[in-house]
């Protein structure tokens, strides 16, 4: 019986208009996304290319005054400042996260790994904010409000049209009934985009830009399945707003006021609690501390750390002006990194306020599940922590080994460390490293199974609500 | 019998639950919105306002090849109604004479975390975009649609009234459900700015919010005559209901994204290592003509000073130099100085190309999404706030109008050309260098050839030559020089565009209605 009203229900689904139209819609957002994205990837893959050619990249927007000798020598390869940028991500046709709006550079050199900031190199400040055409978009507001827009009517619809009495008059439980609209209604949706899946692959593949490997297979079959997820919880809400009313146009409403709230009043409600409940210090006051900081540490100074001698790294003074640069970098250092810490646990917080949201949840999961977004720049900070302790450790190997150098460590200048020259090879290069697939599944699960949740919640207070349902 | 209609529908409407919904819609989105947008403004202030205490000491000047003034611009408070392009740019330039102010600098996030960017927040108008279209469809969808399926069409119809007057009453009367809903709207927003006493409008300001309000009645009876015409043109309640919704989303969804997304994707812009490139090819023949000119000139008779200070920009402060050394900077001032303001002009060929690129993107993306109204009717709202692109254009513009104004100045008091460019020391007290061996050491040597041959050292410089030491200078009087004034562009320059816009909105609103019309003639009515 289950099967029978399940294939009925998605025959009739095909053959309405609402679904072909929405059919259409879908899959030319899907070619128009895909040829828009092979585009933009390409001229976005070739300026980072060119950008990372140059072995460095310049020091950082932080005013450092930098005494830089000429030609490479193995100390001012270790102070420099370095910028690291994220390249363009290859998967970006799926989900984004966001990353041209949120920190894509980290700023380093071998003694402390500085912060982060976003690069504008390449965007358009006059371009208002907008979202990329990318499969997360599409499924999150264009198939959540498609699905809204099948099931509104499920069972109010049926009603109004007198054919609920005449099925349920068949031997066939109300449950089963229920569960048989919401099966098909999860495979009429997939059924929707499954195609704008696969021209969208096959777009991509085509254009050379995608090569296939273990990880790109991973991601597109973890989205699709994460979006089975999505599409169960939506249509749990759907049933559940058409189970509520007698009249489709009530559920309507309710499903479309549901649909605006959770769009718009999720992402203001995360900015309102972070600002207001979740406060984090503002820049000016973090500047102002560092300052007041590090005046208290110049005004303590012996005397002669600040005095210099380009010509002899042995000069004794160099040794109190290392000493005096390293205070100064641990001081910053100490409120910065708090600071640090604050933001990120800012951001977190606020995102789990979004949670009541399936749109926001969908969108978490499908970042972790690609590895972008805020979950990559952890990832990244903290590798290039660790990679930052690796290259100090080699600067001082290096430098041990030179009989030239007084050693006396000095985290921002070329004075009193080793000026011996290095080749280019011998350097260490960060390089990152992308999440393993394990780690993004750990990532994925808890907004998952929190769709999840929300779904079995919906259903079971639907079917409990269609049991007393007036079918007349 | 038109009012009678749209009576007999007003009074229909307030009773339905979708009545309700709207004004619960209202009620949810709106106060969370215009605190968000509030809580930006007032950080834009904050920032503002330790930008000026900054500029404002920056902008003292010691001597003139100090003084390149640093501009910021006062955030609107308008910019709580319409983000447009607010957020994106920083809101300080500063005027370099060797080079043509490109774009604005300075901090141009609003907020401090910015991983918080990754939550696209919803600023006044686009909440309100929302809200009232999709009200407007709710409500218009069925005006043909519903009667007919209630059977009362055609009672209605047996009378002896027009069908013309039916279609303008029941559009009336929608009108009239409609209007409280906008205006609780608009209440609801002036009533949270209320709680902010911080936050002031001027006279122009509350005309401008005026405004906003008939563009936005303007907008809604678009919408609703949209809805009018999907009705008239179905005659089913459910087939109309979704084109309409459909229809919703792609003019305030997908229409908006895709044109951005296409823009961004199909045109390029030039990227800046290229201009950087070209700017730096510019600035190394500039740096071999003036090694030119420095190299022809006679070497000083002591070539050294006692106090030197230099940046970019030509800012030099110089103190205890001798006469030659002093008249030798002088000369090379009065070559460089004018030649790297040709040279600014030559940078600015590049500069403007790089703009160039950047405004077209923006151009497409803006004419591509105007095929949704919804999108029109923002940037109309955009431009009313003076957050669009062509009021931050004109901001600029009107800087680099102040620069040659200020050259000019320089110019015409040929202050290139005087010691005060970089020098407070009065001329007549410049020394020679046999003289100024003899002044400083006290007598103990009288020329410099004694000086280097037999001391050599300078601790037996004991004498400090008077007002050399450059941070000891006062700072110069500038009340003369030509300051920069912001004028905003009028209500009616900012609404030029938008008017013409929001004419073809009506147009089409009223092309529409006669289309519904002509349906509505040829409506079954059974």
């Amino acid at each position: 019986m289950l099967n029978y009203i399940i294939l009925n229900d998605i025959r009739q689904n095909i053959l309405s208009l609402r679904l072909q139209v929405i059919f259409l819609i879908m899959t030319a957002l899907f070619i128009m996304g895909s040829v828009a994205y092979v585009f933009q990837y390409r001229s976005a893959a070739e300026e980072y290319r060119i950008y990372s050619d140059k072995s460095r990249n310049g020091s950082a927007g932080m005013a450092y005054e930098l005494i830089r000798q000429p030609g490479g020598n193995i100390t001012s390869e270790a102070v420099e400042m370095q910028n690291y940028i994220f390249s363009p991500p290859a998967n970006g046709f799926i989900e984004d996260g966001k990353s041209q709006y949120i920190p894509n550079t980290i700023t380093y050199n071998a003694f402390n790994v500085f912060g982060y900031s976003i690069s504008r190199n390449s965007g358009n400040p006059y371009l208002i904010l907008s979202q990329d055409l990318n499969w997360s978009f599409i499924i999150t507001i264009i198939l959540s409000f498609a699905i809204l827009l099948l099931s509104f009517d499920m069972i109010s619809g049926e009603r109004e049209m007198h054919t609920l009495t005449l099925v349920l008059s068949n031997t066939v439980s109300r449950s089963v009934f229920l569960a048989g609209k919401y099966i098909s209604i999860i495979l009429s949706s997939f059924l929707l985009v499954l195609p704008g899946f696969i021209i969208s692959l096959l777009i991509l593949i085509s254009s050379g830009i995608l090569n296939i490997n273990e990880m790109v297979i991973f991601e597109a079959l973890g989205f699709i399945v994460a979006h089975i997820v999505f599409i169960g919880c939506l249509a749990a809400l759907g049933i559940f707003c058409s189970v509520i009313s007698r009249s489709s146009n009530v559920s309507l409403l309710i499903c479309l006021t549901l649909w605006s709230v959770f769009l718009i009043f999720s992402p203001n409600v995360a900015v309102f609690s972070a600002e207001n409940l979740f406060k984090v210090k503002d820049s000016e006051s973090i500047q102002s501390e560092i300052k007041s900081v590090q005046e208290a540490i110049n005004n303590a100074a012996p005397e002669g750390s600040w005095s210099m001698n380009g010509n002899n790294p042995f000069y004794p003074k160099h040794e109190l002006r290392a000493k005096n640069q390293t205070n100064l970098m641990n001081a910053e250092k100490k409120i910065r990194d708090n600071w640090y810490i604050d933001q990120f646990t800012q951001y977190r917080l606020a995102s789990y306020v979004t949670c009541m949201s399936p749109m926001s949840l969908f969108g978490m999961v499908s970042e972790s599940l690609t590895g972008v977004g805020f979950d990559r720049f952890m990832k990244n900070w903290n590798d290039l922590h660790l990679f930052q302790l690796q290259f100090l450790n080699w600067f001082k190997e290096s430098d041990r080994k030179d009989p030239k150098s007084p050693h006396w460590y000095n985290p921002y200048e070329v004075c009193s460390t080793s000026l011996q020259k290095v080749k280019d090879e011998e350097i260490p290069r960060y390089e990152e490293k992308l999440m393993t697939i394990s780690q993004r599944i750990t990532g994925a699960l808890p907004g998952a199974l929190l769709l999840i949740i929300y779904s079995v919640i919906l259903f079971v207070i639907s079917v409990a609500l269609f049991n007393r349902y007036d079918v007349r | 019998m038109i009012l009678q209609i749209a009576q007999k529908e007003l009074y229909h409407n307030i009773t339905t639950p979708r009545f309700v919904t709207g004004f619960v819609l209202c009620l949810l989105l709106i106060p969370f919105t215009i605190v968000i947008s509030i809580n930006e403004y007032k950080s834009k202030v904050s920032v503002y306002e330790i930008e000026k205490k900054k500029a404002d000491e920056d902008n003292l000047a010691r001597v003139y090849s100090a003084y390149r003034p640093v501009i910021v611009k006062k955030p609107t408070p308008l910019s709580i109604f319409a983000r447009g392009i607010s957020y994106n740019v920083g809101n300080r330039v500063k005027v370099f004479f060797g080079d043509k102010p490109m774009m604005t600098e300075g901090k141009a996030e609003s907020r401090d975390n910015p991983f918080l960017n990754r939550f696209f927040t919803f600023d006044f108008v686009s909440v309100l975009i929302i809200i009232i279209s999709l009200v407007a469809f709710m409500f218009t969808y069925d005006i043909c649609t519903g009667e007919r399926e209630a059977g009362t069409l055609k009672m209605m119809l047996s009378n002896p009234v027009s069908r013309s007057v039916i279609l303008m009453g029941k559009l009336l009367g929608t009108f009239l459900t409609l209007i409280p809903m906008l205006i609780f709207s608009f209440g609801l927003c002036m009533l949270v700015i209320l709680l902010y006493p911080s936050i002031q409008f001027s006279a122009s300001e509350w005309v401008r919010i005026g405004l906003m309000f008939v563009f936005s009645v303007v907008f809604l009876i678009l919408f609703m005559i949209t809805g009018l015409f999907v009705s008239s043109r179905v005659s089913n309640s459910g087939t109309s209901i979704v084109i309409c919704l459909l229809l919703w989303v792609s003019f305030l969804f997908i229409i908006p994204n895709l044109a951005n997304y296409s823009a961004k994707s199909f045109i390029k812009v030039a990227s800046v290592d290229n201009l950087n490139f070209e700017i730096a090819g510019i600035e190394m023949e500039l740096e071999k003509k003036l090694s030119e000119f420095n190299k022809n000139l006679p070497r000083p008779d002591w070539d050294l000073t006692w106090y030197y200070w230099g940046n970019a920009d030509g800012f030099k402060m110089i103190g205890g130099a001798t006469k030659s050394f002093m008249e030798r900077e002088k000369t090379i001032n009065e070559f460089s100085e004018p030649l790297r303001i040709q040279y600014a002009d030559k940078k600015w060929v590049f500069r403007k190309d790089y703009i160039d690129k950047l405004q077209k993107q923006q151009r497409a993306a803006e004419y591509f999404s105007f095929l949704s109204p919804s999108e029109i009717f923002k940037e109309s709202v955009s431009g009313l706030c003076a957050t669009d692109f062509d009021s931050h254009r004109h901001f600029l513009d009107q800087i680099r109008a102040y620069r040659e104004i200020l050259i000019a100045h320089y110019t015409s008091g040929r202050l290139f050309g005087s010691y005060l460019y970089f020098n407070q020391q009065n001329p007549k007290d410049y020394m020679t260098a046999d003289e100024m061996v003899n002044f400083r050491t006290n007598g103990l040597c009288k020329s410099l050839e004694e000086f280097n041959s037999k001391y050599g050292d300078w601790k037996y410089l004991t004498v400090d030559i008077p007002n050399s030491r450059p941070w000891a200078w006062e700072p110069l009087d500038l009340s003369s020089m030509p300051k920069f004034s912001y004028k905003q562009a009028g209500v009616v320059a900012d609404i030029r565009k938008s008017v013409f816009y929001l004419g073809l909105l009506l147009i089409l609103a009223i092309v529409l209605y006669y289309l519904s019309f002509l349906s509505f003639l040829r409506y079954d009515v059974r």
